[in-house]
């Protein structure tokens, strides 16, 4: 049984990738067969759907006369071979994958099932009627063709579920299904909620498979809804919505509509309408002195010749001037210039920063980054929410800001999209009083040395302390994910110790992370990267299938269902197995715990690092800030409808409102006085986050003698996410 | 004490088989070792010369005490004049003898190592992060990367080089190569810009997309077998050392091994 539901999973995920099976399109009446059969190694289409109908032939755990028993049962294996081979590209929809998925969920299968869901979230979502494979049908039932490109640009907004949690519940009965497509099975979920008397409770349901901060705008959504009304689609709409921080902003980036307009809008007028480009009026969320700048990397030019890339800036503020109201000043739109100098300036700025004329350097790109931005800055402005695109994430632009306009700039929090600004804001400062503080950790002898971490260990807890919190300090040799999972909540996480970021490839093809599946996971290239598409993805589908056959051998044997880790390792295996570097795409970031010098493969699961997936499958939502004092995990890799990955990506995922960061290394001797110069800031003068930090920035960047040093020491520290 | 020189000859390239006899003769005049690094904000002093401040570079003799004047629990690196290994030394030790005799070679590139150890441009904070490169001599024409990838994820990374003058100051602009692809089967292309020619170089490999990933390091092209052989055979000398998880010990192996690039350098 499990060795058919690895051959099935690993089907569908042929099924599901259009890029492998698109390109290989003039070579085969129907890129699926082709695909399909490369996956399988199967001998043709036929065995394919054989494997696949005798693995859905286990019997379903549904109640007799349940409704959605047909269609999850056979209806669809008699409908697999239409699924699978023989159908004309446009005519699967969303339906038929989605319910591939819940029939997989409710034998259990979940890795199968994630897989399922993912092609239903991919081939169709409500919201965007979004389709692919040249001609596609959506919910309303128009059909329209598109090309390769556009497949991309109408690609849904991902959906990220507790995939073992949803399989229970599905298979408990607590959550109805009636067979028609995601929305309406996302819809049940919200149904169900709906029924829970508190708004606790509701959290609650909705925690069970969402992640936190989908969970909350649901709860909300419903809690603020007429009582006794039913649920509308909108709600669910409005939660992911929220969500869509998260990746969104990808979406739209390429889009190709909408680049159009902004291009447009760059080249022809300095004053650009935004309706439809957000869901929802950026400027009416902005508080007075507050101001969002969306960047943009769009296409100019009408023929492929005169095609190029550049950088726009998206400046939306709004004035007080009419009273209460909100006054529309109108979105700017200002050009940045060309994307691949900007590209290049942005890379070389790293290695740049630490040659004597670092100041220069950093003014230079200041110059060209920041100064159009800040020339369209109304006056009395004071933050700036800043959503990058392309490869200008990783410029320091709190520095960059500081480098313009001297040290008392705006503050410059990082958000993944427009969608992170809440007007009111989402919640008040937590009031718990615990904070926790990792730090001084024995990594045992290799190549991580011991950090000097004590000063800055001991600075933190005082500030803590004298501000009233109460610091759990974990140190020493027995600080495991375990231990420290354990430790959590807490207002403030600090962690003192080695960072490693390693960017996902430009093919990923992720399943899993523990028991959260990432259900667009097999998003692999940008629209106009098509030697990447041509790549196709990185993990070898037979070396899964060999994999997770192992691992179905071994649950045969023991009786017991793999676990995520046990899942999630196959998979690594796999790609060790066939192009070694691909991931999961949450995990590009870790964390050194105790021992870590044991460990070969740090990005592998395991106790003695903690990484981006784990701190993604956390609870954060009581948590205010996490500062990770650390090497380099301000980075993130920008993929196609994956956001801000890594550390940025996985504590806005886990609910916490703001994370502290470092772009480049951090040394022992630099940490120490900075970090306590942050908190100082944070919890003595109570600055907000964003400005706390430019505070320490601003002191970090002379000597006691007040001489200047080297940006290095201090440009690369950023905030990132909603705040306060 | 005759086999273990003549172990200690046969493991190292540069020794000469005129110069054993030599080998045989340290004297009580060989110093024990260079320092190579001291904790920060720590103080030691010589019992030999209280008055004065170990630096980096002192040279220590048997027999001698040291002490730190300050933070008693502080460690001070040393690189061994006889073996070339990065060693800690604590407080109140007892300066240890020279050990196994040295090679005239090895003495040589160990002074040379010696005289450059103070420069500033040697130093080099420990950072959060496991380093991604590494320091090497590579023919002119060969695959350099092998040399200095050390962990890399794959990816399209561009990779520049500056040339760095006999101070190891950067003495000019960046030439950049052409973009360098990291893969599980290898790197491509696999071979240098030609118009980089003999002497010690900086190179900067950054990752396409994440700047962040990659690092800089020194890479000393040269025409001559033999000083490639010498410092290679010093890495691997200074290999567990750089694994020591010590963290004065590891910046003193970086320092050692850079100051012998500059040494080796035409």
């Amino acid at each position: 049984m499990a060795a058919r539901e690895v051959i099935l999973g690993t089907m569908v995920a042929a099924l599901i990738c259009p890029s492998v099976g698109g390109r290989q399109n003039n070579q085969s009446a129907n890129p699926r067969d082709h695909a399909l059969a490369a996956a399988l190694g199967a001998r043709d289409a036929a065995q394919a759907v054989r494997l696949a109908t005798e693995a859905l032939s286990a019997p379903l755990s549904l109640p007799a006369g349940h409704p959605a028993s047909d269609v999850l049962g056979p209806s669809l294996r008699s409908r697999l071979p239409v699924l699978l081979s023989n159908t004309p590209p446009g005519a699967i929809s969303s339906a038929h994958l989605n319910n591939l998925g819940v029939a997989l969920a409710l034998r259990g299968w979940t890795d199968s099932a994630a897989v399922a869901f993912s092609g239903a979230m991919l081939v169709a979502d409500p919201r965007t009627a979004g389709m692919r494979w040249g001609s596609a049908v959506d919910p309303g039932g128009a059909s329209r063709s598109v090309q390769n490109s556009q497949y991309f640009s109408s690609t849904p907004n991902p959906v990220v579920v507790n995939i073992e949690n949803l399989s229970r519940l599905l298979k408990s009965g607590s959550v109805q299904y009636g067979g028609r497509g995601p929305y309406e099975f996302f819809n049940g979920l919200l149904e169900t909620a709906e029924k829970r008397a508190t708004p606790d409770e509701r959290l609650r349901a909705m925690a069970e498979v969402f992640p936190p901060i989908v969970s909350r705008s649901l709860s909300d959504a419903l809690t603020a809804a007429t009582p006794g009304a039913p649920a509308t689609p909108w709600a669910f709409d409005r939660a992911y919505r929220s969500f869509a921080q998260y990746k969104g902003k990808y979406l739209r980036s390429l889009d190709s509509r909408r680049a159009r307009r902004i291009a447009a809008a760059a080249s022809q007028s300095d004053q650009w309408d935004d309706r439809g480009l957000y869901g929802f009026d950026p400027a009416s969320r902005l508080q007075p002195g507050e101001v969002f700048v969306d960047l943009y990397v769009v296409d100019l030019g009408d023929t492929l010749a005169s095609l190029r890339r550049e950088y726009v800036a998206v400046i939306v503020s709004r004035t007080t001037a009419g009273g209460p109201q909100v006054q529309r000043a109108g979105p700017q739109v200002v050009s940045l210039g060309r994307a691949a100098a900007l590209d290049d300036a942005v890379l070389d700025l790293r290695s740049d920063l630490e040659s004597p004329k670092g100041r220069e350097v950093l003014a230079a790109l200041a110059a060209r980054l920041w100064g159009p931005v800040a020339a369209h800055l109304p006056p009395g402005t004071r933050r700036v929410w800043l959503s990058p695109d392309g490869r200008l994430g990783p410029a320091p632009w709190q520095a960059l800001a500081m480098s313009v306009s001297g040290p008392s700039a705006v503050t410059v929090s990082i958000v993944d999209s427009g969608e992170t600004i809440r007007e009111p804001r989402s919640r008040a400062v937590t009031r718990s009083a615990k904070a926790l503080l990792v730090g001084n950790l024995d990594y045992g002898a290799g190549k991580l040395p011991a950090l000097k971490t004590t000063d800055e260990m001991k600075g933190v807890e005082e500030v803590l302390r004298s501000s009233g919190l109460q610091g759990t300090v974990l140190t020493g040799a027995s600080v495991d994910r375990s231990r420290l999972l354990a430790a959590l909540p807490a207002r403030i996480i600090h962690f003192a110790t080695h960072g490693e970021f390693r960017p996902a490839p430009t093919a990923v093809t992720g399943l899993s992370v523990g028991a959260w599946v990432v259900l667009d996971a097999d998003l692999r290239a940008t629209a106009t990267d098509d030697a990447a598409m041509r790549r196709g993805p990185t993990l070898d589908p037979a070396a899964l299938q060999r994999q997770l056959a192992i691992l179905g051998e071994e649950a045969k044997r023991t009786g017991k269902s793999p676990t995520p880790d046990q899942v999630r390792a196959a998979i690594e295996q796999a790609q060790a197995g066939s192009r070694r570097q691909a991931l999961t795409p949450l995990v590009q970031g870790v964390l050194a715990l105790s021992g870590a010098n044991a460990v070969v493969d740090q990005f592998a699961p395991g106790s003695a690092y903690l990484s981006d997936a784990d701190l993604a499958a956390a609870d954060l939502s009581a948590t205010d800030l996490v500062v990770l004092s650390a090497c380099d995990l301000g980075s993130s890799s920008q993929r196609a409808f994956q956001g801000l990955m890594s550390m940025q990506g996985a504590v806005v995922l886990a609910g916490a409102r703001g994370l502290v960061a470092s772009l480049w290394p951090v040394s022992d001797a630099d940490a120490a006085p900075f970090m306590r110069e942050f908190y100082r800031n944070l919890l003595t003068r109570r600055l907000p986050p964003a400005e706390a930090l430019r505070e320490a920035q601003r002191a970090a960047s002379v000597d006691a003698a007040g001489h200047p040093r080297s940006p290095f020491l201090w440009a690369g520290w950023m905030f990132f996410g909603e705040g306060w | 004490m005759r086999v273990a020189a003549v172990l200690a000859c046969a493991s190292l390239s540069w020794c000469l088989s005129g110069e054993v006899q030599r080998a045989q003769q340290a004297t009580q005049a060989d110093p024990y070792g260079y320092v190579v690094g001291i904790s920060a904000g720590s103080q030691w002093r010589l019992a030999s010369a209280p008055t004065d401040s170990i630096k980096i570079g002192t040279v220590l003799k048997p027999g001698d005490r040291v002490t730190a004047a300050t933070e008693p629990a502080a460690t001070l690196s040393v690189m061994e004049y006889a073996t070339g290994r990065v060693v800690s030394l604590k407080s109140g030790q007892l300066v240890p003898s020279a050990g196994a005799p040295r090679q005239s070679g090895w003495a040589r590139l160990s002074e040379a190592i010696a005289r450059r150890l103070s420069n500033e441009r040697l130093s080099e904070g420990v950072v959060r992060a496991r380093p991604r490169l590494t320091d090497a001599a590579r023919l002119i024409g060969s695959n350099p990367w092998s040399s200095v990838v050390v962990d890399l994820p794959a990816g399209s990374y561009r990779a520049r080089f500056r040339r760095l003058d006999r101070e190891g100051t950067p003495a000019g602009d960046w030439v950049t190569s052409s973009d360098l692809t990291v893969a599980a089967s290898g790197f491509t292309p696999a071979t240098l810009p030609t118009d980089l020619g003999p002497g010690l170089w900086q190179v900067s490999i950054r990752h396409r997309d994440s700047p962040s990933v990659g690092g800089e390091a020194w890479l000393l092209l040269t025409k001559d077998g033999d000083t490639v052989r010498q410092f290679n055979e010093l890495s691997q000398i200074l290999a567990g050392s750089a694994d020591s998880g010590d963290p004065e010990v590891v910046q003193g192996t970086l320092r050692v091994r850079r100051a012998a690039l500059l040494a080796l350098a035409p």
